[in-house]
């Protein structure tokens, strides 16, 4: 950890604007290691099965090049004696929950953009904490290690994007303070790939005309930049300044934006029949999901990823929101086929609903509302919930609701009912 | 082809009929005025293909003859001018002159025979009805109307016959409207006249003092005012019996002093979701509280004092569809009508008047 400025009580530092940015370093396994002391000081990989992807790495297994975002399978070849365990979302949830917590008792403006990072506006809590901002980082990392035993990383600065550049300086466990008035001059020589909102492609265009650095993007005329990166352009140059700053977007009470959920295949497949089962089951437990926080949604999207790992995503907005299994289901099932279209083998499927709204449905005039759908969804969801979800299945239907046999669902007989008694399942052709 | 027309007098053929020309058509022409000057007479004509209008006005005619100019372009020159003399000239080059004083434009027009023909339909017969009777009828029902166009039917307002009574009626499902009129009109059969299309006719309405004059074919509608003619097409749809989801029994039944509802309302809708609009009222004795919630934003809440000293209970509103219903009452006080049992609430003028509306409520 290094710091400059004195901490003069003096002058601007009442009313600088100073955020803080914190990230919890190789989160998910460092929760896991917590849990199984045992696991301390080894190689240890969080992520999906097999054909998954590494969610976290320790850095004991970064050092054997495992990154996140890779595949399993890649990283057990570079890493093999690492300990692979599976996600276990619950305890990650439990340990961010009590991390933001922390983060909050030393100011209200807290927001949360991930489950192991977000900021904390620290302006104007001088007085209230009697001691410069810095050191009340410090201690603020400090509580998060000594509380929940994770180390975690700040970034403290005058803007947001700039403290978020200052953390990623500072990791593993340190703290990075630059003084808003001279941050410039340490992040403008940092390639310009490092600003937050500069990926990979941007980089690559930017670096084609001669902007490698955020000072030269800080520098570079408006007009080009806006030609380079659309209207994306000017603003990235002015957060690469320091001019800009976005508010902290205080989390409390906020509602949920979108409900998703992906997996892998076991193996690269070209059987969309499967596929198509696994899409209406993730839409399904979506679905569910939505429900159960009493919400509705606008908007249905499908991504499928290629064994290449092509990504296509497709969504559509609808007239009306809806939480009902049959509407969703008819959505995903139109975005499947529009997207299924080469005959590629695919990896990679998910459901993504969006447009989360309160779940208020208008009813019409001429078309009573009969409750039977709802009233099905909710005994479905009751079942499923004490028995598990493969006691009940839904038969295949298609965009308009008219109920057609679908090669892995049951009798029609049942289907028409809506769901099926997996007794009553006849062996698949 | 030359004409000269004072400015007041083309602006004023101007307003009343650019409205109607097409804005963004797949059909360049629709975007133009029809000019054709003979007898001493200047007609203007706009069309959409669903709504044609003609406007008649005197003139000093040079040489007769017709052209088309960019209705909207034409517009706004005329509107700019000096109120002095306009000579209008279709030129040999095809283009068209206009000059005012010291003004002078030059637009390109297209080629008349190109544009498409409209008829006066001049042989069907017609009935005088009061204007503002009409253009009354038109504003109580017509926002009440679909711009959904999933069912096309619904994107308009129906015209019907009750013995001596002329029945207007519009709904989107959400909401209806009906006032009832005599107005010496004896329609055979029910019409279904376009929402947007009423708009423009509604809007020659509203110049006329006296009567106009309406006549039906079976897929056209024509209104003819002073030096103005209309012809509507119709809409060839069914229409539901909106007789059945009137509720004819009441069992709560509130009242309440409508500016101070509106506000109520508007002050909760400020945190409502922005896409469901949904408000929570609760009907209590003595007052209406209601409630929102916004997904992000927080919650509002309010109560308005009303005369009601049935039961608590709870109904969820569109607060848009609400204030759209309490908006097309002309009356300081209104009468809300409720069954416990669900079904529309019913929106009545106090006293009341040969018109109300329906709003159907939210469900969770």
């Amino acid at each position: 950890m290094w710091c400059s400025n004195s901490g003069k009580k003096t002058g601007p530092a009442y009313s600088q604007r100073l955020i803080l940015h914190v990230d919890a370093d190789a989160f998910f396994v460092s929760v896991e290691q917590v849990l199984r002391p045992e696991l301390a000081g080894r190689p240890v990989i969080v992520g999906g099965e097999d054909r998954g992807v590494v969610s976290s790495a320790s850095y004991e297994a970064r050092r054997f090049g495992v990154r996140s975002a890779m595949p399993i399978v890649h990283a057990r070849r570079i890493c093999p004696h690492a300990v692979f365990l599976p996600p276990n979302f619950e305890a990650y949830k439990a340990f961010s929950s009590r991390m933001f917590a922390i983060m909050g008792r030393y100011s209200p403006a807290v927001e949360v953009t991930s489950i192991d990072e977000g900021y904390v506006d620290l302006t104007g809590t001088l007085r209230l904490h009697g001691a410069p901002l810095w050191e009340v980082a410090s201690r603020l990392l400090d509580e998060i290690r000594s509380t929940l035993g994770i180390n975690a990383s700040g970034g403290l600065a005058g803007s947001k994007t700039a403290a978020k550049m200052a953390t990623n300086l500072a990791k593993p466990n340190g703290l990075l303070y630059l003084d808003p008035a001279r941050s410039h001059l340490m992040l403008g020589r940092l390639p310009v790939g490092a600003m937050p909102g500069i990926g990979e492609k941007a980089q690559h265009v930017l670096e084609a005309h001669g902007i490698s650095t955020v000072g030269d993007l800080a520098a570079a005329p408006l007009q080009l930049l806006r030609r380079l990166l659309g209207r994306w352009g000017p603003k990235a140059a002015e957060i690469a300044s320091g001019k800009y700053g976005s508010p902290v977007f205080c989390d409390e009470g906020r509602a949920q934006k979108s409900y998703s959920m992906e997996r892998t295949l076991d193996r690269d497949t070209t059987d969309y029949a499967a596929v198509r089962g696994l899409v209406r089951k993730l839409a399904e437990k979506v679905a569910a999901k939505l429900r159960a926080d009493g919400k509705a949604a606008w908007t249905i999207g499908l991504k499928v990823r290629y064994a290449d790992f092509t990504d296509v995503s497709r969504s559509m907005s609808l007239r009306r929101a809806t939480n009902s299994n049959l509407e969703i289901l008819a959505c995903v099932e139109e975005l499947f086929n529009k997207t299924i279209s080469r005959r590629s083998p695919i990896r990679q499927v998910g459901v993504r609903i969006s447009g989360i709204d309160e779940a208020l449905f208008q009813d019409d005039l001429f078309r009573p509302y009969s409750g039977k759908g709802s009233d099905l969804d909710q005994v479905r969801d009751m079942i499923r919930g004490k028995f598990g979800f493969e006691t009940v299945r839904v038969s295949g239907c298609t965009a308009s609701g008219a109920v057609i046999p679908s090669p892995s669902k049951g009798p029609l007989l049942g289907s028409r009912l809506g769901f099926t008694c997996p007794e009553a399942k006849r062996p698949r052709a | 082809m030359r004409f000269c027309i004072h400015r007041d007098v083309l602006l004023d053929g101007l307003l009343k009929t650019v409205p109607v020309a097409e804005k963004k058509s797949t059909l360049p022409i629709l975007s133009h005025l029809l000019l054709n000057v003979a007898d001493s007479t200047l007609s203007i004509t706009a069309t959409d293909l669903e709504v044609g209008i003609q406007a008649t006005y005197e003139c000093d005619i040079v040489e007769p003859g017709s052209l088309t100019v960019p209705s909207r372009k034409f517009l706004e020159i005329v509107r700019e001018l000096s109120p002095i003399s306009v000579t209008v000239e279709l030129q040999e080059s095809g283009r068209v002159r206009v000059f005012a004083g010291e003004s002078a434009f030059e637009l390109a027009g297209m080629d008349p025979d190109d544009y498409p023909v409209w008829s006066a339909l001049e042989h069907v017969q017609r009935t005088s009805v009061p204007a503002a009777k009409l253009a009354n009828m038109i504003e109580k029902t017509l926002f009440a109307a679909s711009t959904d166009d999933s069912r096309y039917n619904f994107n308009s307002v129906l015209f019907d016959q009750v013995d001596d009574k002329t029945v207007m009626v519009a709904t989107d499902g959400h909401r209806l409207a009906k006032i009832e009129d005599e107005v010496g009109l004896h329609l055979d059969t029910r019409v279904l006249v376009p929402k947007k299309s009423l708009t423009d006719v509604k809007r020659v309405l509203d110049d006329v003092k006296d009567e106009v004059s309406l006549g039906f074919e079976p897929k056209n509608m024509v209104v003819s005012a002073k030096n103005v003619t209309m012809t509507v097409r119709l809409v060839d749809g069914d229409y539901p019996d909106y007789n059945k989801v009137i509720p004819t029994i009441a069992e709560m039944i509130v009242k309440a002093d409508r500016g101070r509802l509106i506000q109520t309302i508007k002050r909760v809708a400020v945190l409502t979701s922005e896409r469901n609009k949904g408000i929570f009222v609760t009907f209590s004795p003595g007052k209406l509280e209601m409630t929102a919630t916004h997904p992000d934003l927080g919650t509002a809440k309010d109560s308005v004092e009303v005369e009601y000293d049935g039961n608590e209970f709870e109904v969820i509103f569109n607060a848009g569809y609400f204030l759209e219903s309490l908006g097309a009452i002309d009356s300081d006080a209104v009468v809300l009508e409720y069954r416990s049992t669900g079904g529309p609430l019913i929106v009545f003028p106090e006293p009341r008047a040969n018109y109300f509306n329906l709003v159907m409520p939210m469900r969770k």
